[in-house]
């Protein structure tokens, strides 16, 4: 996404998730210039790689109030402004025969005390509504809990931003934000892809870069402490639960499956990760077969179920300012006005929450930004429907937007599947890569869903590789294809059992035996040595 | 339901075994639940394309010495000598002919007399334009004398509709060997078979050869034409005995036609010989008796319709067709549990790069220098391995997957008939 860049902006910005996708469309809403900056691509961070829950907020109930409360808030207003990006799905808090059922009673009482609607149903009810929970619970509480497509959802705001007048960069890195004495005015842009660098005027910067808001922040020369924690995951190749499933006891590991699109999400493990490890996304055997042995008592399907691939988040905690060790978790929502942390003007922070809280994280974030403005405008994002919810796009869409909103869309005549495990259509492609010179393999992905389905893109990927030669060049949709296959590979590592290895050594066949592209790459290397 | 011998998988391996036993008059059954690997046959026979090093190989019999000595090929040349795996190999090249050869396109390279050791590695044209050596090519595949085409000219036709004919990087690796290359489009009236991209054996089936003469027929200049194939054996025969310049195809991504041709025609073949295929019947256990097989269950043959045979001959394959399984906490073989050569570690079972050698892929059954396999240590004396399944092929490092299926199910049928 490479738009106009105007030279000064009320608003500047940083991180494409879908916390910064949300304060761009309030503060685009709210009538200031807006710029969001991401330097990746959208949805390259956290927001990428969480389970995709809508919590009701039981799941912070007993430990939390305050954060459960704000959860089922904001759970009330997706529903009504994002329906296109929720499955209504209900959720289920199951208690096995060793769970604590003090904890459930516990659990329910705190519940109705943030005003989450939680009821206790017994075991063959539980069963009736959801045949895949273990048969051998004792009795569960049913709560709001829903799926939502966290991809869908930070579209569907950056899409209303834009209709707003922001402009979006991706592949665009802030390396310096400028001070006048004490007070942010602007900020270095760098196009990662060209290398070329700009200076842009910023009334306000909004740093909303997830796990890496430590490192923006440094650039203000604000210290700020993250507690990083790497959450892993397990994508299963079907669709095992119709409803959320949660384990009903203190949080732990793998005690959440999520059904989302035509698959299913296994999570979590958490692990503190020093700050050097954040890029580091990879899941080891041992934390894949950890999360499997555990899940099987949610559903015991899971056993007999495939699992695509294994990947991990880093959910962004910051440490509490008020303990001097440095090592407590700031809980909920961090605001931070960094004049009065820190005497620096004009220079906000926002990070912590969750993925749910996204929207009021904006809010807050963009409330200060306008007293900071001198503005007198309100927000209205919670009731304001993002676009795609209220009505589906035609098929005059045009712009990529729009097919990551209608999916009817793709059953249009003519219009030959190059995935035809996710159904992504030719013209979504070529669109949204006409539309951009730098949509990469991932990049389609994130918007398409392209090779996330069974064959983790053994029969699409050659397809779309062709798509791309007309602008990138052999060479370089060659190097692109093999960075999928890898990118895919990796994830596809830790859990190389019965079809996933089997998928690995025919893609092997397809791609090596078959075509030689390990005998291409060889030259291809050898001309960039050049 | 007797038979002389029992063979578990119809690819490759499995029906090259099957029609050497039945060609020397033994009643043989096959079990066939697929094709094996087949769908991803590019039409070419690779004997031994490159050494360990990873560097081309010219003489693939007289490489066939340096391998390490736990390669199947190093087995045979251990247990019989080099004359052996000469033997063999001329053995498997008279098949090939049979099979894919008609006589009038005999190309004059391959003749059933001939030595096989005088056969050098050609270098066919991949989907992606890549040249990898080969060993045995048909006469309408594209390949090449060398990897340099300096000077020399192509046109490439395509048929857009047909989206698995990756023609950009075909023409681009053309070009990176020295050749000019002209892309042209083809205009054919196929009809769509609805949203799913075309896949190349629905085309073969389509008569198209008038619309293609025609097009050929206008393109200027003399040079070779390489189209897709998508079009039968039959069909390009006639074609280029119309055209005066030669006509030649490309493999598409699977499913190939070459592979599919070549699966219709062992069959057939073996079925002609009075052989027995049970189609999409898929083995499940054996009975096992003072380490021999008695009998086997399979998803057609239960209770008292079991299947018995002297000899038993398992050729289903690695991963991909799950001749081979990976569990937790090992790999398996999941008909008879047969020992396997596999590192225990799942850890390692991998490395990062996706295009560097895969440990798991030399993963297999482990057999002893006849190819007989075994169980808890114990050799089961009537059950031989051939093909993708054994440890060790290297098989699309060493690009060896075609001669080690063929070589290897021919040296077992040769063993078993030198028993009786």
């Amino acid at each position: 996404m490479t738009e106009k860049l105007l030279s000064q902006y009320d608003v500047v910005i940083v991180g494409g998730g879908v916390t910064g996708a949300g304060v761009a469309r309030d503060c685009a809403m709210r009538g200031m210039s807006t710029l969001l900056v991401e330097s990746h691509d959208l949805t390259y961070g956290t927001t990428g790689r969480n389970h995709g829950l809508m919590h009701s907020g039981a799941r912070y109930a007993v430990t939390d109030l305050e954060n459960a409360r704000e959860c089922i808030e904001e759970n009330k207003i997706l529903c009504r402004i994002a329906r296109h990006c929720v499955e209504p799905t209900g959720g289920l808090f199951i208690s096995l025969p060793e769970d604590d059922l003090a904890y459930q009673a516990r659990l329910v009482e705190s519940c109705h005390e943030a005003g989450i609607n939680a009821e206790v149903i017994d075991a063959a009810e539980a069963r009736r509504i959801e045949p895949a929970v273990n048969p051998t619970l004792v009795s569960a509480v049913l709560v709001p809990d829903a799926s939502i497509d966290p991809f869908k959802l930070t579209m569907s705001n950056v899409l209303d931003a834009q209709l707003h007048g922001a402009t979006v960069l991706t592949y665009h890195e802030v390396v310096a934000i400028h001070r006048d004495q004490n007070t942010v005015t602007a900020v270095t842009l760098r196009d990662n892809l060209s290398g070329e660098q700009k200076r842009v005027d910023a009334g306000v910067v909004i740093n909303a870069a997830g796990i890496w808001s430590c490192l923006i922040a440094k650039l203000a020369g604000v210290e700020l402490k993250m507690l990083p924690a790497r959450g892993a995951l397990l994508l299963l190749g079907q669709r095992v639960n119709k409803m959320v499933i949660n384990r009903c006891r203190k949080p732990a590991n793998a005690d959440i499956l999520v059904p989302t699109g035509n698959v299913c999400v296994l999570g979590t493990t958490s692990r503190r990760v020093p700050i050097e490890e954040i890029e580091d996304m990879s899941v080891t055997v041992e934390e894949a077969q950890m999360l499997l042995t555990e899940g099987v008592k949610l559903a015991p399907a899971i056993a007999h179920t495939r699992v695509l691939r294994a990947y991990a988040g880093v959910r962004p905690l910051v440490a509490d300012d008020d303990d001097p060790t440095g090592r407590n978790v700031s809980r909920g929502i961090s605001c931070i006005d960094h004049s009065e942390r820190d005497g620096v003007e004009n220079f906000i922070t926002i990070t912590g929450g969750k993925m749910m809280t996204y929207r009021l994280m904006a809010q807050m974030a963009t409330d200060l930004a306008c007293k900071k403005l001198h503005l007198r405008r309100r927000c209205a994002t919670a009731t304001t429907s993002l676009p795609g919810s209220d009505n589906v796009a035609t098929s005059k869409s045009t712009t990529w937007h729009d097919f990551t909103i209608s999916k009817p869309w793709r059953h249009d005549k003519n219009n030959r599947l190059l995935c035809t495990c996710e159904g992504v259509t030719e013209r979504e492609v070529e669109t949204i890569l006409n539309e951009d010179d730098d949509v990469d393999f991932d990049a389609l992905r994130r918007r398409t869903r392209l090779g996330m389905g069974p064959c983790q893109g053994r029969i699409c990927a050659c397809r779309v590789a062709r798509k791309m030669c007309a602008r990138q060049g052999e060479d370089e949709a060659m190097k692109r294809l093999v960075n999928f296959m890898n990118e895919r590979w990796k994830g596809m590592r830790p859990v190389t059992w019965s079809d996933t290895l089997s998928e690995a050594y025919n893609t092997a066949l397809v791609y090596q035996d078959l075509c030689g592209v390990d005998q291409i790459m060889k030259t291809v290397k050898k001309e960039v040595k050049q | 339901m007797t038979y002389d011998v029992i063979v578990i998988g119809a690819g490759l391996s499995g029906m090259t075994c099957a029609i050497a036993l039945a060609q020397a008059g033994k009643r043989v059954a096959v079990l066939a639940p697929g094709h094996g690997t087949l769908p991803m046959h590019s039409g070419c026979f690779d004997l031994l394309g490159y050494d360990s090093d990873g560097n081309v190989v010219e003489h693939p019999l007289e490489a066939i010495g340096h391998l390490d000595p736990k390669h199947p090929y190093s087995k045979i040349v251990a247990a019989h000598g080099m004359e052996r795996i000469e033997q063999l190999a001329g053995q498997a090249c008279s098949m090939i002919n049979d099979l894919v050869f008609e006589p009038q396109d005999y190309a004059g390279s391959i003749a059933s007399s001939i030595q096989p050791r005088t056969i050098t590695n050609q270098y066919r044209l991949t989907p992606m334009g890549a040249l990898k050596p080969t060993w045995l090519r048909p006469i309408h595949l594209t390949a090449f004398k060398t990897p340099c085409l300096e000077g020399k000219q192509f046109v490439v036709a395509h048929y857009k509709p047909y989206i698995d004919f990756p023609v950009e990087f075909l023409a681009e690796g053309l070009r990176k060997a020295g050749a000019e290359v002209e892309t042209k489009e083809l205009m054919l009236n196929i009809t769509s078979v609805g949203k799913a991209a075309l896949r190349a054996p629905v085309l073969a089936s389509q008569e198209q050869g008038e619309a293609l003469l025609k097009q050929l027929d206008g393109f200027e200049g003399q040079c070779p034409v390489l189209v897709p194939h998508i079009f039968g054996d039959k069909e390009l025969t006639e074609m280029n005995e119309r055209l005066d310049r030669r006509l030649s195809v490309v493999p598409t991504l699977p499913p190939t036609c070459a592979g599919n041709e070549l699966s219709t025609k062992l069959r057939a073949w073996f079925s002609s010989l009075g052989g027995t295929l049970f189609e999409g019947d898929r083995a499940m256990s054996a009975t096992i008796k003072n380490d021999r097989i008695m009998s086997i269950k399979s998803s057609k043959h239960v209770a008292h319709d079991l299947l018995q045979a002297d000899h038993y001959v398992i050729a289903s394959g690695s991963f991909g067709v799950k001749g081979l399984e990976a569990r937790f906490d090992r790999v398996a073989e999941p008909i008879f549990d047969l020992d396997i050569d596999a590192l225990d570690d799942p850890q390692q079972w991998t490395t990062s790069d996706v295009l560097s050698l895969q440990p798991y892929t030399n993963f297999g059954v482990r057999t002893d220098e006849r190819f007989r396999t075994s169980k808890h240590g114990r050799t089961i004396e009537n059950l031989y391995a051939v093909g993708s399944i054994l440890s060790n092929t290297s098989s699309i490092k060493l690009a060896c997957r075609q001669g080690v299926s063929m070589l290897t199910a021919l040296q077992v049928a040769n063993g078993i008939l030198e028993q009786d």
